[in-house]
């Protein structure tokens, strides 16, 4: 085991922190429910891709891939762009609408034609066997293995973390809960309702468009393949699993589902081998986790009948809500 | 640009008609779950598929097709049936909402999937000694599975409605999807009923999963993608009836197939999202309105 490797395991555990942490903006403030992750993770690595390759790049199967070929950090703010647009338009149907199986059914048929789209339009995205991708380069750093690549990852989950903290710490944050909580009592009080989902949602992609293309250009490659169900509902049980809003929950619950392969891996079992009981773990986990530690999708059916009041159940350790100032220590599970 | 001939366009309208009743089915089949227990059971992927390989082993066993068939209907049901006991009842009962069970019926889409390809391997298997013939009409293909399927599904819709309309239990089943809460007071043994619409329910998606195997194949992820159908179509025609359930999915079909006309393959599926996602923003109560109770 050597440090390359070392350096590459963290690091794909960093992505799926950095797409926890953003799906958490959505699904723990927001109250959200989105499969759509991957395919914002999906827009914003697709959209670097092109974006960033040089002109007259050729895919893996001889198309020929025509971008601007625009330097890493403009690559970047265009793919987060796009991301945010993407979030927003998803976000019009959904946020008109408060019930949740609706935004499920949304954001799942989203992915899946995102996931489709990509696959089948290959003049644009190289279709299932993927493109090459440039790499991250700051002036003359170039990142073209794991030990350098590391670096830049490392710092854009801080930074993507650190922004989704603090959304929920700021009156954006809280106003969100709110509208999760009881969007009727938000609404009486003058505020709308709307808008904010529709933040949320650009947001949300944002980040998850970011390190889609921070990953891309990592791994100097793309495809289809990535952008999947599975790894939708892979984010979308760290977030459930580290209590819905908490963003330390959220980060632990990513690293330790994201090192379950490698774990396998290193126990002796053989890649092929190992793929299909990662999954079984996992889905077990998943089941046993909603089962047994439920996290921030109880509260609301425990108290069956009533509405939760913003001033109950914070969800985070120490936090402020509502028009009671009273700090409450709530130490989970 | 296709080949516009009118032996094209009538070929595509009778595969659209097949699609679009096996679309239907899948709709009816998680609406009727859906409807009545308020369960988002993406997990029904796991049903179909799994019902598929009881079908392909008991065939390959040397049993008759049609037995194979049965086995795999009486899987589906058992297999239906066990979800909602075990994963979903103890979730409810202590007070999980939506998303939540949402979360736990993906973790056994997750752990389904991944315990399927280990049991029967990665490899698709057929179900083995399905006679397949092509029978021509004049410039129509069509083969006699896709004739059966379309005769054998549309009978089970139409018992299904029958069944759920005139029947005693069936009405029972109605009173829990309009008014789950006034349900019990009225001495409507609540849990019975969502246990048979499980299992009713799974036993519809056995009978396409069983074309699907019989004459494609069967495979691991081989349930996610008629679900997920089956889910557009039922939020496409409303929630809460099931002749738009079934509307919604024939719609969505036919609309997949028919798009062929003028777009490339895969575009099919993106362009009935796509739809959807239009229906939806200007008819969030699909097509046919709940009916109020």
């Amino acid at each position: 085991m050597n440090l390359s490797y070392i350096f590459d395991t963290i690091v794909q555990i960093l992505f799926l922190v950095c797409l926890a942490a953003s799906l958490n903006v959505l699904m723990g403030y927001a109250g959200q429910f989105s499969m759509a992750t991957a395919a914002f993770y999906g827009v914003g690595a697709y959209t670097y891709t092109f974006i960033s390759s040089e002109a007259g790049a050729i895919s893996l199967v001889g198309d020929r891939i025509i971008g601007p070929g625009w330097p890493f950090f403009p690559s970047l703010l265009v793919a987060i762009a796009a991301s945010m647009v993407v979030g927003v338009i998803i976000s019009w149907p959904a946020a008109r609408r408060v019930k949740g199986d609706y935004i499920i059914l949304l954001t799942l048929a989203f992915q899946y034609v995102v996931q489709q789209a990509a696959m089948t339009m290959g003049k644009i995205t190289g279709g299932p066997q993927g493109l090459p991708v440039e790499p991250i380069s700051v002036g003359s750093f170039v990142a073209r293995n794991p030990s350098r690549g590391i670096v830049p990852v490392a710092v854009a989950t801080a930074v993507i973390v650190a922004v989704s903290w603090l959304l929920g710490k700021w009156g954006f944050g809280r106003l969100l809960r709110g509208i999760r909580d009881d969007e009727e009592v938000v609404q009486s009080l003058g505020k709308g309702t709307i808008l904010p989902k529709s933040i949320a949602f650009a947001v949300s992609a944002g980040l998850a468009g970011s390190i889609g293309a921070v990953a891309v250009a990592y791994l100097m490659f793309v495809a289809p393949q990535t952008y999947s169900i599975d790894l939708a509902i892979l984010v979308a049980a760290c977030v459930a699993l580290g209590g819905p809003g908490r963003t330390v929950g959220v980060v632990v619950a990513a690293v330790i589902l994201g090192a379950i392969v490698p774990i396998l891996t290193n126990l002796g079992m053989s890649g092929t081998e190992s793929a299909p009981w990662q999954y079984v773990i996992f889905g077990a986990i998943l089941i046993l986790g909603i089962r047994f530690r439920p996290g921030g999708f109880i509260p609301e059916g425990r108290k069956r009948g009533r509405k939760r009041k913003i001033a109950e159940e914070p969800d985070s350790a120490v936090e402020v809500t509502g028009p009671e100032s009273k700090p409450v220590a709530k130490s989970q599970g | 640009m296709a080949n516009l001939s009118a032996g094209f366009v009538a070929q595509l309208l009778v595969y659209g008609i097949f699609l679009g009743t096996t679309y239907a089915a899948m709709a009816v089949s998680f609406g009727l779950i859906y409807s009545t227990t308020r369960t988002f059971h993406l997990a029904h992927s796991i049903t179909y598929a799994l019902s598929a390989y009881v079908m392909v082993k008991v065939v390959a066993a040397g049993a008759p097709v049609i037995v194979g068939a049965l086995v795999g209907l009486v899987a589906a049901m058992l297999f239906g049936l066990a979800l909602e006991y075990v994963i979903y009842r103890p979730l409810r009962v202590r007070g999980v909402k939506t998303a939540g069970i949402f979360l736990a019926s993906l973790g056994v889409v997750v752990a389904g999937q991944a315990l399927l390809q280990i049991i029967f391997g990665p490899y698709p298997l057929a179900i083995p000694r399905v006679p397949l013939h092509s029978i021509q009409w004049g410039p129509v293909a069509v083969s006699n599975m896709q004739l059966i399927s379309l005769g054998v599904l549309l009978v089970s819709m139409v018992a299904l409605w029958v069944f759920v309309n005139k029947s005693k239990t069936g009405h029972s089943i109605t009173a829990l999807r309009t008014n789950p809460d006034l349900a019990s007071g009225v001495g409507i043994p609540v849990a019975r009923i969502r246990g048979l619409v499980f299992a009713l329910g799974s036993a519809i998606a056995a009978v396409v999963a069983f074309f699907d195997a019989g004459v494609y194949q069967a495979n691991p992820n081989m349930g996610l993608a008629p679900v997920l159908f089956g889910f557009v179509g039922v939020f496409l025609g409303g929630v809460g009836s099931l002749f738009g359930a079934a509307l919604g999915g024939f719609i969505l079909g036919f609309v997949i197939v028919m798009s062929g006309l003028f777009a490339a393959q895969g575009l099919g599926i993106i362009i009935s999202f796509l739809v959807m996602i239009a229906v939806l923003i200007f008819k969030p109560d699909g097509l046919i309105s709940e009916r109020s109770s």
